[in-house]
């Protein structure tokens, strides 16, 4: 008994070693697109020109996750565009106009600043040969080629204000229409795979891969003015550092903001040193840019993704086994915890992320980050399925005469558990523990949707900026972190399940 | 020493023993034999309490065999089940001192009781630190014995000690276990399906039908004095005389 507590112990101890520096201070959200990445970083930069210290957490997967993240108070202050806010956060509210949308926001403690003065609405882009081949320049031409192939980001497909809404303004008859990750849409148009998608109006990529804005001649798409959308306690918290990230009120137009979106897509150049450019310039200020290497990017979306794996996993093994251990002592019960974990692991990763993101926010106690303990609790969840099924199934399926032979020669409950039981089921343990500990190094890359690092990070940045190398910076170190992994738990079953059971 | 008063079994929806009421004396060999399903099996586990009865109750030494008493009296017990019942995952030596081992004796003991019941059923020491895997069905059954014996019980059950082997090897270990049943001079309690190993082995023999005694004694009184058709017929079926009947096989 005695190892197996030490086992279990130094596990539990190794979720508590400090892998991740502690945030603290100003916290700057973006979401996972070109354009917001630069304004949280122009935000960032001014904030900390002001001698605050400030962090920018960027690319937060939907409009709605970042919100919430504002909302929990895992950032202070995010830049969203009016129609998004007006539409699609306050949908349930449903303000008249801009004015009332922001006093729904006042009493919803969020506060929003003036335009910065740029529009980036919504548009539909087509690859101008295909657009010219067919004769499309507006919208309502699109109604006379039905069978064109439209991919949309999936926000866009399912968002009242956009496709729904579009649709049937137009009246458009297009069955063909997936819902895609909008850096990958833009490949399929350049590789002809779809023919029409939803852009940004001031999105590079429409300069770059020769893309036509369809005309909206029924003006369906709503003014999306970029604004700033923060906490209503920063003013008290950072008074100075928020003065100084209003400057940006004003004064970045439509060009301007394609001449930076173009330079971070075409030009490669990297999100901060493009703000750090633009602030020299328009404001002679000089920030300092924080530029890491490869190597040690690396290193931190290692310890980000350990850090994921080891706090969802090493509970989920904890709890996964004593269910186990339930579901085979009381086999009604146990019916029941695995059809509960079944159908967990039937839940979209993204949806149980937006799922859980708010209850997490509501019971969160102090400074915790809430998009944090969200991937946890997800990744431990998804985790338990295969350690309680292989559990279970290894001790139910000992044959029936070593639990006879147990309980003649004498040996107690607790012991038979300890003594006989347990290592004859520890192969299959193992294993439920080896699949569980793989697709959490799998899944664990989604945490970067929330805000939770990892190496999901790089490869969401990679395919928003066309940048393979930068895909394979955390596609591969994943990869190799599975592949170490599995090795890991076959010398483990070679050292702990017996001999006599090969 | 072993008293079953008029007990009932039901598994399932099968009645499996029937008022069986039986006493047993200490320091002999007792047999329960009959065809399979006559319940022989589900009597010795009722006696070491794996199983509970429906009605009636076992004494033990004067007292019952109940769940609160049933782990100290396990330990007073040596049971060999059916294949031998050895765990995989334990060398040799890891199974047969698991009891002594919970129960905290000294090491040294148990390894001198080890090496006595090895010389005592012949298994050699090289055999010991192998897996159950790595040896014969004969040795596995030799193993299974030692570990009956390791807290020296005041009664051996066993289970089919010998089902699984081939004649040969059968044949050998048979007299082995007699000659060692003798000189251990214990209350011995054997369920077989063989009506000839039950003679080689018993003081008594308990003929058991349908959750019954059939006829209790020696061979000689179910040859001559069968007590109903069906213990001719079963006397008959292996091969020996029985009185007013000719043996099929003869």
């Amino acid at each position: 008994m005695g190892r197996w507590l030490l086992l279990m112990l130094l596990l539990i101890a190794a979720m508590f070693i400090p892998l991740r520096a502690k945030q603290t201070g100003l916290k700057v959200g973006s979401k996972a697109f070109t354009e917001s990445v630069i304004l949280g970083e122009l935000l960032t930069q001014l904030a900390r020109s002001s001698g605050q210290r400030t962090e920018h957490i960027d690319q937060i997967g939907g409009t709605s996750q970042l919100f919430q993240s504002l909302q929990v108070g895992d950032i202070d202050i995010y830049p969203d565009y009016t129609g998004t806010v007006q539409l699609e956060l306050l949908a349930n509210e449903q303000p008249e106009n801009w004015q009332e949308a922001r006093n729904v926001l006042k009493t919803q403690n969020v506060l929003v600043s003036q335009p910065i003065g740029f529009n980036n609405g919504y548009a539909l882009g087509m690859k101008r040969d295909r657009a010219k081949e067919l004769g499309i320049s507006r919208v309502s031409d699109l109604s006379r080629h039905p069978d064109l192939k439209l991919g949309f980001s999936n926000e866009f497909v399912t968002r009242e204000d956009c496709w729904p809404g579009l649709r049937t303004r137009y009246g458009l008859p297009h069955n063909d229409v997936r819902g895609m990750e909008h850096g990958l849409a833009y490949r399929q148009l350049a590789s002809a795979d779809i023919d029409a998608m939803d852009v940004y109006t001031t999105d590079a990529k429409i300069a770059l891969l020769d893309i036509v804005l369809l005309e909206d001649d029924l003006s369906y798409f709503p003014a999306y003015e970029s604004v700033l959308l923060y906490r209503s306690d920063l003013p008290n918290r950072f008074p100075k550092a928020l003065e100084k990230m209003r400057q940006l009120v004003g004064t970045i137009n439509e060009s301007t903001m394609i001449g930076l979106n173009l330079r971070a897509d075409v030009d490669k150049t990297t999100e901060s040193v493009i703000a750090a450019e633009y602030l020299k310039q328009a404001f002679q200020i000089d920030a300092v840019v924080q530029r890491e290497s490869r190597m040690s990017r690396c290193w931190k979306y290692t310890l980000e993704h350990v850090d994921l794996v080891r706090k969802s996993l090493i509970p989920a093994i904890v709890v996964g086994v004593l269910l186990g251990l339930l579901a085979d002592q009381r086999r009604k019960l146990g019916q029941v915890v695995l059809a509960v974990t079944g159908v967990i692991q039937t839940i979209p990763a993204l949806a149980l992320l937006v799922l859980l993101l708010p209850i997490i926010g509501m019971l969160k106690v102090g400074n915790t980050n809430a998009g944090l303990i969200t991937a946890y609790v997800a990744l431990f969840l998804y985790s338990l399925l295969p350690i309680v099924r292989n559990t279970f199934t290894g001790l139910s399926g000992i044959d029936r005469n070593y639990l006879e032979s147990a309980e003649a020669l004498g040996l107690p409950n607790r012991v038979s558990l300890q003594k006989i039981r347990f290592p004859l089921a520890m192969r299959s343990i193992i294993a439920g523990i080896k699949t569980a500990a793989i697709q959490n190094i799998g899944f664990a890359t989604l945490g970067a949707l929330i805000g939770a690092g990892g190496y999901g990070e790089p490869v969401l940045t990679g395919i928003r900026r066309f940048d393979t190398s930068e895909i394979l910076l955390g596609a591969i170190p994943a990869a190799l972190m599975a592949l170490m992994c599995q090795a890991f738990f076959e010398i483990l079953e070679r050292r702990i399940v017996s001999k006599g059971l090969r | 020493m072993i008293n079953v008063r008029n007990i009932s079994k039901t598994l399932g929806t099968s009645l499996v023993l029937d008022g069986i009421s039986l006493a047993l004396s200490p320091g002999r060999t007792n047999v329960l034999i009959g065809p399979s399903g006559c319940g022989k099996t589900t009597l010795l586990k009722l006696m070491v309490g794996l199983l509970w009865p429906d009605k009636g109750s076992i004494e033990f030494d004067g007292q019952p065999i109940e769940p609160e008493n049933v782990y100290r009296m396990r330990q007073r017990f040596g049971y060999v089940i059916q294949n031998g019942g050895l765990f995989p995952h334990l060398t040799v030596r890891q199974n047969v001192s698991l009891m002594p081992e919970f129960l905290n004796h000294r090491p040294p003991q148990t390894t001198d009781r080890i090496n006595e019941l090895a010389q005592l059923t012949h298994l050699s020491q090289d055999l010991l630190d192998r897996y159950p895997s790595q040896i014969s069905g004969g040795q596995r059954q030799r193993v299974s014995l030692v570990r009956a014996l390791m807290l020296d019980p005041e009664v051996l059950f066993l289970d089919e000690p010998l089902g699984a082997l081939d004649p040969l090897v059968r044949h050998d270990l048979q007299h082995e276990l007699r000659e060692i049943f003798r000189s251990l001079n214990k209350s011995v309690i054997l369920v077989t399906h063989d009506l000839r190993e039950a003679s080689f082995f018993a003081d008594q023999i308990v003929l058991m039908k349908d959750g019954r005694i059939a006829q209790q004694g020696q061979l000689t009184d179910f040859a001559r004095n069968p007590a109903s058709p069906f213990v001719s017929k079963f006397v008959g079926a292996h091969g020996f005389e029985v009185a007013g009947v000719q043996s099929e096989l003869k």
